[in-house]
């Protein structure tokens, strides 16, 4: 096996000091985040991404802790759920069913040492599956021309639009709008100007960190400022005692079952976490039967979501690594990140960049033993944080994201453009209109108009080209079935109402 | 209070205007030479008509209602966005301790803080982010009108 030995190369890079010090960061600044409900591992990435380009830390090393931030994030979003039946994010509401009457029967440190360990499971299970499975995949995507990107491009916007939820035509015109953002500032075929409305600051486009911080973490401070966030005032206790050995052998199975689904699902363009939750823990209800106490604290009930959870974080990296191509917000803002570094991810990422590659993974390994440690004896620190006036808390974040957007180019124009993504992006969200799918559509749009052209170069203007090849045919038929996905499953349900109940 | 389905057929509108726009600015760009069959112009007209048929479908076909925040919300927000404002314009003549400090203290004020809460908050955090990026991580800032305490 060749990816052991580039593996324990990746160790080597990993277990530097630098890096080993910002897995460490990175794995505390995500529980924190993600243990704050409203403030995500989106925000938390995108507030770091100014950061590591003005710090010019090397590609490896920023990489290492967003995604040491991202999986810190799926072990903090369990806290406020177990404890406060509040979900620190999305992917953790599953959590909260049977997280909160435990912790109510107090057994709320129980609760979390399981939901640790799952996340522990999960997430090592994932990046060992990784491991084996990305440098194959990358391999097969050696093989892939132009044709083949452009059907790869197109069905991860489709899947985003499909199976993310809401409205598909809401989806697709925000994914429209990113390959919009993306085609501003010259054109690299022709050198043309393309939407720069005579502003020397788009000539290379709109800076990819002002959109982020813009849509994503300003954004979302103005929606907490709607909901009038009140904050917690107490948080109770997280009670004694706590797990036994008994609870990891019931949980066993749960947890190796919830692996696995979730690593597939975070491998689907669009799925992720948040449909991966919801699955693992239907799964185990429908497993556990009348033997179990789904909904009511039953023990398997915490193990299986946050399990899925981080498998499925350790499975979205998967095709950006491989293919280029992310699959959900976090991954599309760290692919925006290699491409500040002028790294693109695809197929030769392996062969090109073998270090940054096998460091990461390695990394991967280590930040997951890291928030192990974090999670079971620091977890009471972590509960304090939920203690924080949301007044202290959500102007720190607005001050970081702008001095991080100074820190990029030092242009006023750049404040003020993230305040207006800002405005539009609640407003956005109010009206359901997603984001990840412009996100996803901006990281995107060059490399899917590039691949449009070379095809269409190749073939001397015949467009059939994008539609000829087998795997070209296979990934345009696949993307217009989930485009079609929800109305299909509206029928499904349709014609078996009681199958739901 | 707004009809049912008026926010989408606003949305609907407003996207597919703004996709016309990028078809027709798009058009209007001017090729001196062809690198490639497709050249520069086709990628954004399809996008922006991508843009014209999804918001053509939305507003005709408009969803759910959508609940727009109260006037006093909606001042709240309106007050947070002009602290971002103040930042941006703030951030050459007053430099960046005391733009932070401005825009933390409104921020804080908005989310509900009291007034010497707020001004406390938005110095420490003017002065401390300062410290952090131009002294620790040696990312200048401007130093604006505390350049003399500041060097």
């Amino acid at each position: 096996m060749e990816a052991v030995g580039l593996l324990f190369d990746g160790f080597a890079t990993a277990l530097s000091p630098l890096n080993l010090l910002l897995a460490v960061a990175g794995a505390f600044t995500g529980t924190v985040v993600g243990a704050l409900p409203g403030i995500g591992p989106v925000n938390a990435i995108a507030l770091l991404l100014p950061l590591v380009y003005a710090l010019k830390l090397p590609a490896t090393s920023a990489l290492i802790l967003m995604a040491a931030t991202y999986y810190g994030g799926g072990y903090g979003g369990r806290i406020a759920a177990i404890l406060l039946n509040v979900p620190g994010d999305p992917s953790s509401v599953m959590t909260t069913l049977d997280g909160y009457p435990m912790a109510r029967r107090g057994e709320g440190a129980r609760a979390l040492a399981i939901t640790a360990i799952g996340s522990f499971v999960g997430g090592t299970g994932a990046v060992v599956m990784l491991t084996l499975a990305a440098p194959t995949i990358a391999r097969a995507g050696l093989a892939f021309g132009p044709a083949e990107f452009v059907g790869l491009v197109v069905l991860a916007l489709a899947a985003a639009a499909g199976i993310g939820g809401g409205s598909a035509p809401k989806a697709l015109a925000a994914g429209a709008i990113g390959l919009l953002i993306a085609t501003i500032g010259t054109d690299s075929g022709t050198g043309v100007e393309r939407f720069t409305f005579g502003l020397l600051e788009f000539l290379d486009g709109i800076d990819f960190t002002v959109v982020v911080i813009g849509l994503f973490a300003v954004a979302e401070v103005l929606e907490l400022l709607e909901r009038r966030e009140a904050g917690f005032s107490s948080v109770p206790e997280v009670g004694r005692g706590g797990l036994s050995l008994a609870d990891i052998r019931a949980t066993f199975p749960t947890m190796a079952r919830s692996g696995i689904a979730g690593f597939f699902i975070g491998i689907l363009p669009g799925a992720g976490a948040t449909l991966a939750t919801p699955l693992a823990y239907s799964i185990e209800r429908r497993i556990a039967g009348a033997s179990g106490r789904f909904g009511q604290g039953d023990i398997r009930g915490v193990a299986a979501p946050e399990t899925a959870d981080n498998a499925s974080h350790a499975g979205s990296m998967i095709p950006m690594l491989a293919l280029g191509i992310p699959g959900s917000a976090t991954t599309a803002v760290m692919m925006g990140a290699l491409m500040l570094y002028d790294i693109t991810p695809g197929p030769l990422l392996f062969q090109n960049n073998a270090p940054l590659v096998w460091g990461l993974i390695a990394s991967m390994y280590l930040a997951n033993v890291v928030l192990l440690v974090m999670n079971l004896p620091l977890i009471r620190f972590f509960v304090r944080m939920l203690l924080i006036p949301p007044w202290v808390l959500y102007p720190l974040v607005i001050a970081l994201a702008f001095a991080g957007v100074w820190a990029v180019n030092n242009s006023v124009l750049d404040l003020v453009l993230a305040t207006l993504l800002g405005v539009a992006g609640w407003a956005a969200r109010k009206a359901g209109v997603p984001l990840v799918p412009l996100l996803l559509g901006m990281v995107l749009g060059r490399m899917l108009e590039d691949n449009v052209r070379r095809a269409m170069a190749l073939s001397d203007g015949d467009p059939t080209i994008l539609f000829a090849r087998p795997i070209a045919a296979v990934l345009w038929i696949a993307s217009i079935a989930v485009l079609l996905w929800p109305a299909i499953a509206k029928a499904i349900a349709a014609r078996r109402p009681q199958a739901s109940a | 209070m707004p009809r049912k389905g008026m926010t989408d057929r606003v949305l609907g509108v407003a996207l597919a205007a703004l996709g016309l726009a990028a078809i027709l600015g798009a058009a209007a760009i001017e090729v001196p030479f062809l690198g490639d069959p497709v050249g520069p112009k086709p990628f954004p007209i399809a996008a922006g008509a991508v843009l014209v048929a999804c918001g053509l479908l939305i507003a005709a076909r408009p969803g759910e209602p959508v609940e727009w925040p109260s006037a006093a919300r909606l001042g709240a927000i309106a007050a947070a966005t002009a602290a971002l404002v103040l930042f941006a314009v703030g951030m050459r003549p007053l430099g960046f301790v005391l733009a932070t400090a401005v825009t933390v203290a409104v921020a804080a004020a908005v989310f509900g803080a009291r007034i010497v809460h707020a001004v406390m908050l938005g110095l420490g955090t003017g002065f401390a982010l300062f410290w952090l990026f131009d002294r620790v991580l040696e990312i200048p800032l401007p130093l604006g009108l505390l350049a003399p305490l500041l060097r």
